[in-house]
């Protein structure tokens, strides 16, 4: 449930530093990728390890003596490695063990990862009394509406124990998993009718595990008792039945086949319990079977009690290296940003020394520049009121061109230009005579009047001409017709 | 919350401290598991705490403490860009030029009549030149330039045959650039007999000096 707080996946820091750690195998150190796994059947005081090279077996043992302590179970996988030769650093391990519980969990019909999730919730609590554990869990076949897991408990203290053992040896646990495991992948095999449910009750020296499940691989519940089949076959007959019964509430169905696996020892005693009418069969099985029956299983396989562990293992590794490569990334780029600061620092207190250095060249330099650069808007400004001021010589060209357009029998009196300062505009005032008629005259001035309005200067006038006509006698000849005029008005610069 | 927190702080002191293989690992070896993960942040948080705690509160004091001398760079930078150097000078030159063509002042009015009185005498004309009263009066405040304004009489002389080409002429001489003056009014009457009476306003433009305009 809690996951463990190590990890099986490596042991050379523990290696180490472990004084209890055996010799080392200087043959399994450097062939740690040989490819082959040990398999440990460790059930109830009996061990039985097989190598296997892609689920073949290559060899196997069993110890001979009880091994019930986790110091006889060092002792014990040493013997193994030593008798097998083993050279690889992968192991699996088929437990039972009487603080490897397994217990049937009624859950309210939900979706399985709901269901896992009230599970966990329930084990917590239960973890609250007595101590964190590891855990799996199998669905079960039901005839109820209500879903059953059986879940398989181990301590994480019994966990970490069996780890450091296993660890000290330089092999990496991947597996651990019941006796229910094997003997479930064992019910297809076994021959009879399909679809008819079938109690197994397998023989590991000084308990019995039993099983009841489909020939499909459903699995109805499964307990194990700690009655040995040569001492006492009479209980093992009992418990047989109890569980057959306990199989028919659940299932809703007769129990009709049994099968015993390790021997004919209990038969007679399982048939007296059980009644005549079941069909008990009866056949030898092995430790090495059953490790034969699951040296293919994932890892990944949720029976499997180290694969949420070694899930959340994997997980904390990464979260830990991704920790690990961000705390030195930022180091770098925040040790590159110090840098750079200091640089930055340096040229800082380096500009302020050149600075304090040139301060007086500098306070000069303000004034040379403060003062050109009023100079420069005086010179500016005065350049500026230069081209602003200039005037054109206005009177002297309308003079010209006044004469240019004067008709032969006119001639001027008076000739006035003037600038008045405050608008700067023209105006004009001419004053003279023409010797003609009236008419003539009028005819004269009119055209003078357009060419000047439409000419360079564009002149504008203010009011219509007025002509005064005069005679005057020239030596006695015939008199002459003399028309006087003004003009007023104002001109624009050209 | 305490909990939680507690919890929280749990697992991430076994995830930075957890022994692979070796859960009751001693407290020394755990911290040396935790080193890989943890110096780069430590490092970094001494980095931080140095720069805020010492390296930054020196600097601000050094900027404070060379702030003048800062804003004084920055005006320096600020006088350099509003004009440049040439530019500078372009205008000086084209302002001296400009000057040149001015009279000095007031005092070269007597100097500009006699020149004008000349110029009259070539063309067969006779004159007189004088200031207009208050034709020199002070500048306006702000301008560089001020006027004097100039009134001259104009009469042909005797042996003048052709007095208005003349005075065409003289006209255009009068107006010019160096001097600058510049013909602000004509007033020509000619009598029955062709006589001609030319009355002139010229207006000359003088530069007020730099210690007045600064005024």
């Amino acid at each position: 449930m809690t996951p463990a707080n190590h990890s099986p996946e490596s042991s050379s820091d523990r290696l180490r530093s472990d004084p209890a750690a055996p010799a080392r195998r200087s043959g399994r150190r450097t062939a740690r990728r040989s490819g082959q796994t040990l398999g440990i059947a460790w059930l109830h005081g009996s061990l039985t390890a097989a190598v296997f090279r892609r689920q073949t077996r290559e060899g196997s043992c069993t110890i001979p003596r009880p091994v019930h302590t986790f110091e006889e179970f060092g002792v014990a996988v040493d013997e193994v490695l030593a008798r097998l030769e083993f050279a690889g650093t992968e192991a699996f391990l088929v437990l039972e063990h009487e603080q490897f519980i397994h217990q049937t969990e009624a859950v309210p019909a939900l979706v399985d990862r709901a269901a896992r999730t009230y599970l966990q919730a329930r084990l917590t609590r239960q973890e609250k009394d007595h101590g964190r554990i590891v855990w799996s869990a199998q669905k079960t076949i039901s005839a109820r509406q209500e879903s059953a897991y059986l879940l398989h408990l181990l301590p994480v203290e019994f966990f970490d124990r069996l780890s450091q053992v296993v660890l000290a040896r330089r092999l990496e646990l991947t597996r651990i998993l019941p006796l229910v495991v094997p003997l479930q992948f064992g019910l297809g095999s076994l021959p009879g009718t399909r679809n008819q449910p079938v109690l197994v009750a397998a023989d590991m020296g000084q308990a019995t595990a039993i099983l009841v499940g489909t020939p499909e691989g459903g699995v109805a519940f499964a307990r194990t008792l700690r009655a040995s089949w040569s001492s006492e076959p009479g209980r093992v007959g009992v418990e047989v039945n109890r569980s057959l019964l306990y199989a028919k509430q659940k299932l809703g169905t007769v129990v009709n086949r049994i099968w015993l696996l390790g021997g004919d020892d209990a038969t007679a005693e399982v048939r007296a319990k059980c009644g005549e009418s079941k069909e008990i069969t009866a056949q030898p099985a092995a430790p090495t079977d059953w490790l034969q029956a699951v040296a293919g299983l994932s890892p990944r396989d949720p029976v499997n009690l180290l694969a949420g562990h070694r899930q959340w293992l994997h997980r904390r590794g990464l979260i830990r290296r991704a920790l690990g490569a961000a705390g030195w990334l930022g180091l770098v780029l925040l040790a590159a940003a110090a840098w750079t600061d200091m640089e930055s620092a340096r040229a800082e207190d380096r500009r302020f020394a050149r600075l304090r250095t040139a301060a007086p060249m500098l306070r000069a330099e303000c004034d040379r520049l403060t003062e050109r650069n009023r100079e420069v808007t005086r010179e500016r400004d005065f350049i500026q009121q230069m081209v602003n001021g200039r005037v054109p010589p206005v009177p002297a060209r309308f003079l010209a061109y006044l004469a240019s357009l004067t008709p032969a029998e006119g001639q001027w009196t008076d000739f006035r230009v003037e600038r008045d300062d405050s608008s700067g505009g023209w105006s004009f005032h001419l004053a003279g005579a023409i010797e003609a008629d009236e008419e003539t005259a009028r005819a004269s001035l009119g055209a003078l009047q357009r060419r000047l309005e439409t000419g360079p200067f564009r002149a504008h006038f203010n009011e219509a001409v007025r002509l005064v006509t005069a005679t005057r006698t020239d030596g006695g000849r015939s008199p002459l017709e003399l028309q006087s005029f003004n003009l007023g008005g104002t001109l624009f610069e050209n | 919350m305490k909990t939680k927190l507690a919890g929280l702080a749990r697992s991430f002191w076994l995830l930075l401290t957890a022994v692979p293989g070796w859960p009751d690992a001693p407290r020394i070896v755990r911290l040396g598991r935790a080193l890989p993960v943890a110096f780069p942040f430590a490092i970094m948080l001494i980095l931080v705490g140095w720069k805020a705690a010492v390296r930054d509160p020196h600097l601000q004091s050094m900027r404070a403490q060379n702030r003048p001398l800062l804003l004084l760079e920055s005006q320096i930078a600020t006088l350099r860009l509003n004009c440049s150097e040439q530019e500078a000078h372009d205008l000086a030159g084209r302002a001296a030029e400009l000057s040149h063509s001015l009279i000095a002042g007031p005092k070269q009015l007597a100097e500009v009549s006699n020149a004008l009185q000349k110029l009259t005498a070539e063309q067969h004309w006779e004159s007189d030149f004088h200031a207009i009263e208050g034709g020199t009066g002070a500048p306006v405040e702000g301008t560089q330039v001020a006027f004097l304004r100039l009134k001259g009489k104009l009469t042909p002389t005797p042996d003048n045959a052709q007095p208005f080409s003349t005075l065409v002429m003289l006209l255009d001489g009068l107006s010019r650039e160096d001097p600058r003056i510049d013909l602000t009014g004509l007033a020509i009457r000619a009598d029955e007999q062709g006589r001609y009476s030319v009355e002139t306003h010229f207006r000359l433009a003088y530069r007020v000096s730099h210690e007045k305009a600064a005024q």
